[in-house]
Formats: structure tokens, sequence, C-alpha cells
């Protein structure tokens, strides 16, 4: 094996020989070795964050407070910064979450006006401005978190399991589904019911409690589609109502903002197709 | 800060007194014992919040509001026996130097 120390790391292999194939391989000298990359000597890069903060303890009006973060020594996404403020600057700023890693949505919020994840939006190189806010239209309890309890009672309302009317083919075994029946199920089952297509909904903005929202009938198609649910007709009646499914006006928004890529809007047109050909 | 009860409430006040009277509605359907607890603690916070809130600061107030109907919804479960609540002095803490 030929040894060649070199400084350069990238060394065509030379000529070799039919008969013995070599492989030259390029070691970085010792010199090479003990150069330290400069890291924060080499200038900063600093970024501006305006964050919404309320606090209930002392009650006044939320405010947009600025943060400097210096993005050379922190991770690329949203939530690297929001970590790093809270451990470094100011440990009293209040934000939900908890994978990091876009599975769990919790830390759905709105992030320079679109809703996303915040371990999943990366920060925006450039010098303008971040802005973050919470979800849009929902009640805030302390500066990033907000109140979910109504979107997921919305959930609750549209009974998301699955309902038999009859015992199993064959008792004690799975319910078998073709694989064909269960494609149907893909781009419904990957939601994690982070909000931020229903907060990101107009018609939700406004009718909240009488409108379920893209997310919610995202879930009631997932159920009317399972092959092994018996009750369809029951749970295209149950929605069959002006303002639960109704209110949605083919806005679009949901599929913009969803930060799994799901597409809610077509979602609800099949639901509104198969209220018109299948239920009432 | 009273608004004299007398005159025309407005919505909110009229949402205000109506948690107050469910709070005193899910007490009685406790224990004895307890009921008087869950009373002393709930006239107390409202009429301290009566107080010290500003009347017009209406986020707090909806704040507040959104608050007690979930404890009240989490007090009517048959399981809930009582409330206590824990008085946090507004003083500042000393930090500890390790």
């Amino acid at each position: 094996m030929n040894i060649t120390s070199c400084v350069s790391s990238s060394k065509v292999a030379p000529a070799a020989p039919a008969a013995r194939m070599v492989l030259d391989r390029a070691y970085a000298s010792e010199a090479e070795a003990q150069k330290v990359e400069p890291k924060a000597t080499g200038g900063t890069n600093m970024k501006t964050f305006q964050i919404y903060r309320w606090n209930p303890d002392n009650p006044s009006k939320p405010q947009l407070q600025d943060y400097k973060i210096d993005l050379k020594e922190c991770g690329p996404m949203v939530l690297d910064a929001l970590i790093k403020i809270k451990n470094e600057m100011d440990p009293t700023l209040t934000f939900r979450r908890s994978c990091r890693e876009g599975i769990c949505g919790s830390c759905a919020m709105n992030i320079n006006g679109c809703n996303g994840l915040a371990c999943l939006t990366k920060i925006e190189s450039g010098a303008s401005e971040t802005t973050i806010t919470p979800l849009p239209h929902m009640f805030v309890i302390k500066d990033l978190v907000v109140d979910m309890t109504n979107f997921y009672n919305q959930y609750k309302s549209i009974e998301p399991w699955l309902k038999r009317k009859n015992p199993p083919p064959t008792a004690g075994k799975e319910i078998p589904q073709s694989k064909k029946d269960r494609a149907k199920l893909d781009g419904m089952y990957e939601c994690i019911l982070c909000a931020c297509c229903s907060t990101s909904c107009p018609s939700y903005w406004w009718n909240p409690e009488s409108y379920l929202g893209p997310a919610a009938l995202l879930h009631a198609n997932r159920w009317i589609s399972d092959s092994r649910d018996e009750y369809t007709k029951e749970r295209l009646d149950a929605i069959n109502d002006e303002y639960k499914l109704y209110r949605c006006h083919t806005i679009l928004n949901c599929a913009r903002a969803c930060p799994k890529g799901l597409n809610p809007g077509k979602q609800i047109q099949h639901i509104k197709q198969l209220e018109l050909t299948g239920g009432a | 800060m009273g608004a004299s009860k007398g005159q025309k409430l407005s919505g909110m006040q009229k949402q205000v007194l109506s948690l107050y009277r469910g709070f005193l509605r899910a007490a009685r359907s406790k224990p004895a014992e307890d009921r008087r607890q869950i009373e002393s603690i709930v006239s107390a916070e409202f009429r301290q919040n009566s107080k010290q809130v500003d009347r017009k600061n209406f986020l707090y107030i909806e704040y507040l509001l959104r608050r007690g109907k979930k404890q009240l919804d989490q007090l009517k479960s048959p399981d809930t026996i009582g409330l206590s609540s824990v008085n946090v002095s507004s003083s500042k803490k000393q930090n500890a130097d390790t």
C-alpha cells in the first residue's frame, strides 16, 4: 500500500500497471490536523427575531419583543433559535415543543406570516427580521402557547375510531383490508393534528365553533374512506350540515400551510362529492 | 372597582356572574365540608379579581373567564372532590449562589 502524505485532500490515483491495482490515498499531513477551524472569530451573522409576548400574570397589551441571535452559533431551524433565546437571553419565553423533528405537531406557530412547525421551518438567511406569532385567531394562554381545546373537541366530535356493526369476519383476528383500500387512506393518516391548516383557514377564523375546520374534516374523510368502518352513512350524515362542512369555500390555505404536505381541501372535496352521490 | 349591580350589566359582567353561579352550583353537589371550602376559595378569588383587575382590560378578563370555565368543567366531574389554591407572593425570589 502506498502511503503518500500530502496537504490537499483530493488526489487522483496515478496510473498504475494493470496487473496491480494500487490505491493511492491522500492522508492529511500533521500540520493540517493541528489547524483549528476559526469559528467564533470569523465574524457574526446577526438576525433579529420579533416574537409575540403576552403574560397573563402582568396583563397588558401584547407586544412584539426583539431578540438578536448570531446565526453562526445557532441551529438552522426556528425552534433552535427559540430554544437558544430561552436558554441564554430570556427564560420567560414560553412555547410548546417536543420532538424537534416534525412529527408531534407541538411547535406549530406563525412564522413570517405563514403557519408551520418551528422545528421544520428554516431560519431565512439575510438580514430581514423574522416575526414569530402564535397561531392566528386562537386564544392565547401565554406568549406563543394557544388554547387548543376547541380544536381537539372538534376532532373528538367526528368520532375518530373504527365503528362496526358486525363482528370481524374471522373472530379474534384482524379485519382484512386490501392494499388498494389501504392506499385510499394515504394522505390522511399522516396528519399530526398540529392545527396549522385549521388556523390558516379564513372560514375557520370567522366560525371557529361551528365550522369543523380542515383538520377535523380530513380525519372525518379518513374514517369515511376506511373500508373496515361500517358506519359510513352515519358519519356522512353527521357532518352534512351547513356549518360543519359547507363553510369550506375551497380557499385552500390549508394545503398551503400543512407542514406534512397533506391536502385537506382535496379530502373535503371528496366528502362533498360523497354527500352528493351516496349519502342524504 | 364594583359596578352597581342594580344597573344594566354588560355581556361580560353577565358571563362572570354566570360563571360564579356555575361554581356555586357545582359546589352544591359535593359533600358538605368540601362545599364550604370550594365556596370560600371561589368567592375569595372572584372578589380579589373584581378589585384588582381593571374593568376595561377585556383581554385579561376573557382569559380569566376561559380559565375559569375549564376549571369549572373539571370541578363538575364526580371524581373531583375539592379545590385548593396556592398563594405565590409577588416578592422577588432570591437567587441561590452555588
